[in-house]
């Protein structure tokens, strides 16, 4: 594979200035636009080389796409674009601080649902997800800052708000 | 030797094809075939003037029934007519409901798939799907006078990979170019969507024979994007039919019936059900092969409370799409109803409770399927350049097991396809040469909760220490939510590579038995078949190898030319000499075919790069517009 769409940064491929900021409006009309133009279904007529090459590239477009519109994976993909890698594997550094809270909201959690406590859960997931854009919008201040180093930190924590409210939304839609 | 070929004027002056294509709706209950004539979506009728072909297939000791001739069969021969077959697909006999008696005679209780003794032998549902297939390719082609050139078949957005690949599979083997496989409630949306060309969002509820199937799209701008779906494989109108079947035994106190007579009153509940469709009480009368009378009158109330359990459990599925779009019931534009099955008045009263507003039932809920398939299959062809496009969905999440028989989620569920996706994986041992890749397709986080999709082995991988080498798994799911996957060693120079595509629960053995028998059956007639569809292959390869001289050869260097232009002589050449035996002539033109499709594989990446910077240059200059 070797042309210059595959070889674009997400930011480029969507035609966006590369800042933590995107108007998830344009982000979404772009998406349409690329895809009418690159989605294997416009070379259905074409030959399996033709077509293969489509599926590649419109399965970048909607890799980009989806790591632009979440906030979690903007901010790493765009603090790697600045040189820092973030290992959410195995960087389980945090403060006690934050640990505990985090234990605590799990406890939470397992008790509504032993409990088949909707509304406790409802409510659970309406804070996690205003702590997550509390974070959304400190990531954001501090991009514009260029403090990325501060960044890793508060992404570790996203990524453990999201991976909660990922648990309560399983549980909600399997109660 | 002349580098450059001019196509012939008769071949350039050609004004462009009308090709016709066919949507097929390959369901558990019936099938329908549409197209589109003349710039409207129809249904194609049967000779006798029937649009809905039950997907009922009878094995007879000397001929194979398919449709309504195999219905009227299925109570004097239940053991040899397969119905609802497509329950079936690509699952193994673990996966039956073992409440539910089926009149068949199993074969081998496999894990992997599910074998029936037929009088012409044991038959799996691939198998059976594509005689179906084949019977509605005959349909279009006696009612269309020609050979369809593609065909898009409809499945249920819930369908995994193993259910989608055996789809596809049956109807390749029933002889059919399939262009894509569509999301039935996609199919929907598009029947109507197009219709009023108007943007908006959708639910589609589609209850059908064997599933239910929720959907919920955006029409955007030209684009469809499917934001989430949802579903119960393992529930439809059959259960409602069991379930009043079940009503009818205990209200009449009967047991230990005979094949013939389960069949019988299977058949008859389901014929009440329609009726309290339209009546407040049905009389219920049949005669078992033991002369006893069976009587009995059920009202629309006494049904409804009997269903009531089931209808509440068709609503969960909205729940959860609505859930996982994000939107809340009130954002819905539309909601449409598909299936047969949502003709019962409990369902539409349901479903209108829910969403406080009454759904869209304008296109018959039997056809509109067909018809979204039909419309999509004529754009697909080529016959419709609409700005318009559609962007389809995975169900279920893709994953790869990890140490303890744990799921690491490679592809979540919803995630707008085609995609690609990898992850980085290492070795747990000092000097570990080969690591064991399971493909696993749920939503669960055991590997034993999931479903397996394939296991392959990546060897090779160079000794080094635990935790050094980098293997890299890839999955990539196309335009039809098939998946193929990857594994990868990046470290060492050396990388081992290796692709699957998952089973659809066949083994080797078991597809070359398959395709054998699909040989013998009519030998000759598949020859034929073979050898003209190799024709057209190879016309249409040329065609579009030429087009493209024409247009490009300036980015080929003399040696590229040359060997394109040495492979289409030669293919000419095939298709033009008398067969003198057909099987031979169609492998022959098949592997020109082959080689001059990879003599222009090149040829073909480098034109793609050209209109992508051509299209990229148009781009720039229109945003310094801006």
């Amino acid at each position: 594979m070797n042309n210059e769409l595959l070889r674009q940064n997400y930011f480029e491929l969507f035609a966006l200035k590369q800042d933590y900021q995107v108007d998830k409006h344009e982000l979404q009309n772009t998406l349409r636009r690329l895809q009418k133009q690159y989605h294997p279904d416009n070379f259905a007529a074409e030959d399996a080389e033709m077509i293969n090459q489509a599926l590649v590239i419109s399965s970048q477009i909607n890799q980009a796409y989806t790591t632009l519109s979440e906030p979690l994976s903007r901010a790493i993909y765009l603090l790697q674009l600045h040189g820092i890698n973030i290992d959410l594997v195995h960087d389980t550094k945090f403060s006690s601080e934050f640990l505990m809270a985090q234990i605590e909201l799990r406890e939470q959690i397992a008790e509504a649902e032993s409990n088949s406590d909707f509304d406790v859960l409802e409510r659970i997931e309406q804070n996690l997800a205003k702590e997550s854009s509390a974070l959304d919008q400190q990531i954001g201040e501090l991009f514009s800052a260029e403090q990325y180093q501060k960044i890793k930190e508060l992404i570790k924590q996203l990524a453990f708000y999201n991976k909660l409210e990922q648990m309560v939304a399983n549980i909600l839609s399997s109660m | 030797m002349a580098l450059l070929q001019i196509a012939e004027p008769d071949m350039s002056g050609v004004p462009h094809q009308h090709n016709v294509a066919i949507g097929i709706d390959l369901g558990t209950t019936n099938s329908l075939v549409a197209t589109v004539k003349s710039g409207e979506a129809t249904v194609l009728c049967d000779t006798s003037g029937a649009k809905l072909i039950p997907s009922i297939v009878n094995y007879g000791s000397d001929k194979l029934s398919v449709g309504h001739e195999a219905l009227k069969l299925r109570v004097s021969d239940p053991a040899n007519t397969l119905v609802s077959i497509k329950r079936f697909m690509g699952r193994g006999f673990a996966d039956l409901d073992p409440d539910v008696v089926y009149p068949y005679k199993f074969a081998a209780k496999s894990e992997s798939n599910i074998q029936i003794n037929t009088r012409q032998g044991v038959k799996n549902p691939v198998a059976v799907s594509a005689d179906i297939l084949s019977y509605l390719r005959n349909l279009a082609v006696e009612s269309l006078g020609e050979e369809p050139a593609g065909v898009v078949i409809t499945v249920p957005a819930y369908f995994d990979d193993a259910q989608r690949q055996a789809t596809k599979y049956a109807g390749e083997l029933a002889g059919l170019n399939v262009l894509r496989l569509l999301n039935e409630p996609t199919a929907a949306a598009i029947a109507y969507g197009l219709d009023n060309k108007q943007d908006g969002t959708f639910l589609v509820y589609d209850l059908g024979g064997g599933t239910l199937d929720v959907s919920i799209l955006r029409l955007n701008q030209g684009v469809f994007e499917v934001l989430s779906v949802s579903g119960d494989t393992q529930l439809g109108g059959d259960d409602f039919d069991h379930r009043l079947y079940c009503y009818i035994l205990e209200k009449s106190n009967l047991s230990q019936l005979t094949d013939e007579d389960t069949a019988q009153l299977l058949t008859r509940a389901k014929l009440v059900k329609e009726q309290l469709a339209e009546k407040e009480k049905v009389a219920f009368s049949a005669v078992l092969s033991s002369k006893r009378i069976v009587n009995l009158t059920i009202t629309r109330a006494e049904y409804e409370t009997i269903v009531k359990y089931l209808v509440q459990k068709t609503l969960l599925p909205l729940k959860k799409a609505l859930r996982d779009a994000k939107l809340d019931k009130e954002q819905i534009d539309e909601v449409i109803m598909v299936g047969g099955s949502t003709r019962m008045l409990a369902i539409r009263q349901a479903v209108t409770e829910f969403f406080g507003r009454a759904p869209l039932t304008s296109i018959n809920p039997d056809e509109v399927v067909a018809i979204g398939a039909g419309i999509q299959a004529d754009i697909l062809v080529g016959n419709k350049k609409d700005d318009w496009l559609l962007l389809d969905v995975t169900p279920l999440s893709l994953g790869v097991e990890t140490m303890g028989g744990l799921v690491e989620k490679i592809i979540p569920r919803n995630s707008t396809i085609p995609v690609v996706r990898a992850q980085d994986f290492t070795t747990y041992k000092d000097g570990q040469t080969a690591m064991s890749v399971h493909v696993v397709q749920g939503e669960r986080e055991l590997v034993k909760d999931c479903r397996s999709l394939a296991k392959f082995t990546l060897r090779g991988i160079p000794p080094m220490v635990a935790g050094q080498a980098r293997i890299r798994i890839s999955y990539q799911i196309d335009a039809d939510g098939l998946l193929s996957v990857q594994a990868k060693e990046m470290t060492s120079g050396v990388t081992a590579h290796i692709e699957v595509k998952p089973s659809y629960g066949l083994n080797d053995e078991q597809i070359g038995e398959m395709l054998q028998a699909s040989i013998s059956h009519a030998s000759e007639d598949i020859q034929q078949r073979q050898y003209q569809e190799a024709i057209v292959d190879a016309r249409a390869i040329l065609d579009s190898v030429e087009k493209a001289l024409i247009a490009d050869a300036d980015l080929l260097d003399e040696t590229e030319l040359k060997q394109i232009n040495h492979a289409c002589m030669k293919l000419k050449i095939a298709i033009e000499q008398k067969p003198v035996e057909l099987a031979s002539a169609g492998q022959k033109i098949r592997q020109f075919v082959e080689d001059l499709n990879l003599a222009s594989d090149n040829f073909a990446a480098k034109r793609m790069d050209k209109a992508i910077n051509q299209a990229l240059a148009g781009k720039e200059i229109g945003d310094i517009d801006n």
